[in-house]
C-alpha cells in the first residue's frame, strides 16, 4: 500500500466515529468528496480487476470511497443472454463488504449469505435495470472508524 | 466512480446537512463555558440526537451509473447475428476536424466503440489502425500514457487471440475513464460515455436498414437501449452545469422523445435462481417489448442525425 495511504487510513483512525461520518457525509452533501483518487484506481486495477478472470472486464471504471456503514448503489441494465461476475471489493483494512443485487426493492441476490463473497457470477435470462447496493459492514469491536476504496468491477463471458 | 455519482439530496439530506452545520457553528461560537452549562437532561437529549442524525446520515446513499461499455455494446451487436462493415466506422481521417474538448471526448468514445466492434470480428489491421487513432485523440484531449508503444505492440502480437485484444482494449478505456476522473475531468469523461453509447447504438441501428424484420435480436437488443438511456441521462444530469453536458442532455432527451415509442411491458415477476456450488445466479424474467416500423425508422433516423452531429 502506498505511504501516502497509509497515512490516509492512519488520520481516519484518529478521529471519532460520529464526526467521521458527519465531516464525510457533508462532504457529499456538498460534492466535494467522494473523489476515487489515483490510489482508487490503482487499487481497481491492481487488486480488484484480476479477480474478473476468466470473464473480460468491461472496462467501465467504478471505484470510490466510503467509510464503515456508508452504502453506495450502481445501477446497471443487465442483458438478457449475458453471464456477468460482478467484483465487489474494499482495501484489505475494511471490514467485510456486503453487497446486494436489487431490482425495484426486490432482492435477488445478497452476499451476506455467502460469507461476504466478494465476486459471483449472474446469467441473465432477461433485461433489467438492476441496482447493485454495497455497504461497509460496521466492526463493532472498532472504536475508529475505518474508511478507504471501495470498486465495483463487472466482467462478461467472452465464451457466452 | 467519482464522475457517475449523484447522491440523492432529498428534503430530509437538506435538513440533515443544515443541522449539521448548525450544529458544527454551534460548536465553534458557543465555547466551553455554555458546554460546561449543559444539563444531565440536555446532554442526554443531545445524544439522542446524534445517535438519531448518524442513523439519517447512514441512510443518504450515494447513485452511481454504469452504462454498457463500447465492448459490452459490440458483444452484444455480435451475438444478435449482425456482420462487420467497415463502412459504418468513422474515418480515422476525421480526427483532424476535432479541435474541442466535446468533440475530442465525444469522438474519444466513439472510436473505442469502433475499436471495440472491429476487434470483436477479428479485423486485426482495423483493430490496430482505431488504437491508434483512439490513441492520438486521447493525447490531444490531455489523457496521457493511456497507450504506450508497448500495448501496441502487445496487441500486434496478440490479434490472434481475441480475450487478449479485449482485455488490452477494456483496460486501456478503464484507464483514459480513471484518468479523467482522477484528475477532476469527470465530466469529460461522461462526454466520453456518452460518444461510446451512442456509436454502439448507431453502429447497430444502421446494421439493421430501419427494418424491423432485417434482424430481430438486433432490433430488441436497440429497443432496450431505452433503459441505458436513462442512466446516459441519469449521469449527465450529474454535471448539467457545465455547458457542454447541458448540451447534450438537449440532444439526448430528443432521442428520448423517440424511444418513447418502445413499449416494455414486463409480463412476469422477476425471479432470482441461486446455485450455491457453482456460485451463480440466473436472474428471469419475461418481459415484451414493441415499437411500431415506422417510429422504429424514426427512431433509426434520430440516432444517425445524433451520431452524423458527433463525428462532423
Amino acid at each position: 500500500m502506498p505511504a501516502k495511504y497509509k497515512y490516509r487510513i492512519k488520520a481516519l483512525k484518529k478521529l471519532k466515529k460520529e464526526w467521521y461520518i458527519g465531516i464525510l457525509m457533508v462532504s457529499f452533501l456538498t460534492g466535494i468528496l467522494p473523489s476515487a483518487s489515483p490510489q482508487c484506481s490503482g487499487f481497481a486495477r491492481a487488486l480488484s480487476k484480476p479477480e474478473l478472470s476468466p470473464y473480460v472486464h468491461d472496462g467501465n471504471f467504478t471505484a470510490t470511497i466510503l467509510g464503515e456503514g456508508e452504502t453506495v448503489i450502481l445501477r446497471k441494465t443487465i442483458f438478457q443472454g449475458q453471464k456477468y461476475r460482478f467484483v465487489v471489493k474494499g482495501i484489505a483494512d475494511l471490514p467485510p463488504i456486503h453487497f446486494r443485487i436489487l431490482h425495484d426493492n426486490q432482492i435477488l441476490f445478497d452476499n451476506a449469505r455467502y460469507d461476504y463473497a466478494s465476486k459471483w457470477d449472474f446469467t441473465a435470462e432477461a433485461t433489467r435495470t438492476i441496482s447493485i447496493e454495497v455497504t461497509v459492514t460496521e466492526d463493532d469491536n472498532s472504536q475508529t472508524q475505518k474508511g478507504g476504496c471501495v470498486a465495483i468491477l463487472v466482467g462478461i463471458d467472452p465464451n457466452r | 466512480m467519482k464522475h457517475y455519482y449523484h447522491l440523492k439530496c432529498s428534503f430530509s439530506s437538506f435538513g440533515l446537512l443544515l443541522t449539521i452545520m448548525i450544529f458544527f457553528s454551534a460548536c465553534h461560537s458557543q465555547g466551553e463555558k455554555k458546554q460546561s452549562e449543559k444539563s444531565e437532561k440536555e446532554e442526554i437529549e443531545s445524544a439522542a440526537i446524534e445517535n438519531q442524525l448518524k442513523e439519517d446520515l447512514k441512510k443518504s446513499k450515494l447513485i452511481l451509473y454504469s452504462l454498457p461499455s463500447p465492448l459490452e455494446t459490440s458483444m452484444l451487436i455480435k451475438k444478435a447475428g449482425a456482420t462487420f462493415d467497415k463502412t459504418r466506422l468513422n474515418s480515422p481521417g476525421n480526427i483532424s476536424k476535432y479541435n474541442t474538448n466535446l468533440k475530442m471526448a465525444l469522438n474519444l468514445g466513439i472510436y473505442s466503440a469502433d475499436l471495440s466492434y472491429s476487434s470483436l470480428f477479428d479485423q486485426s489491421e482495423t483493430t490496430i489502425e482505431y488504437m491508434n487513432v483512439a490513441r492520438q485523440l486521447a493525447e490531444e484531449l490531455g489523457v496521457l500514457g493511456i497507450v504506450d508503444e508497448a500495448t501496441i505492440k502487445k496487441l500486434e502480437e496478440n490479434m490472434n487471440n481475441r480475450e487478449v485484444v479485449m482485455d488490452i482494449i477494456s483496460e486501456t478505456y478503464m484507464n483514459a475513464n480513471a484518468y479523467l476522473s482522477d484528475n477532476n475531468r469527470a465530466a469529460v469523461s461522461v462526454m466520453v460515455l456518452a460518444g461510446g453509447w451512442i456509436e454502439g447504438l448507431y453502429l447497430a441501428s444502421s446494421l439493421t436498414n430501419g427494418s424491423v424484420e432485417n434482424n430481430k435480436n438486433l432490433v430488441e437488443r436497440i429497443l432496450y437501449q431505452k433503459l441505458s438511456l436513462e442512466t446516459l441521462l441519469n449521469m449527465l444530469e450529474t454535471y448539467q452545469d457545465n455547458p457542454d453536458i447541458a448540451k447534450l442532455i438537449g440532444i439526448f432527451k430528443e432521442l428520448q422523445a423517440a424511444f418513447d415509442k418502445v413499449t416494455i411491458v414486463n409480463t412476469s415477476p422477476i425471479e432470482a435462481i441461486t446455485d450455491t456450488v457453482r456460485r451463480l445466479t440466473t436472474i428471469r424474467a419475461e418481459s415484451e417489448i414493441e415499437i411500431e416500423p415506422e417510429d422504429f425508422v424514426r427512431l433509426c433516423k434520430k440516432i444517425e442525425e445524433i451520431r452524423s452531429d458527433f463525428v462532423s
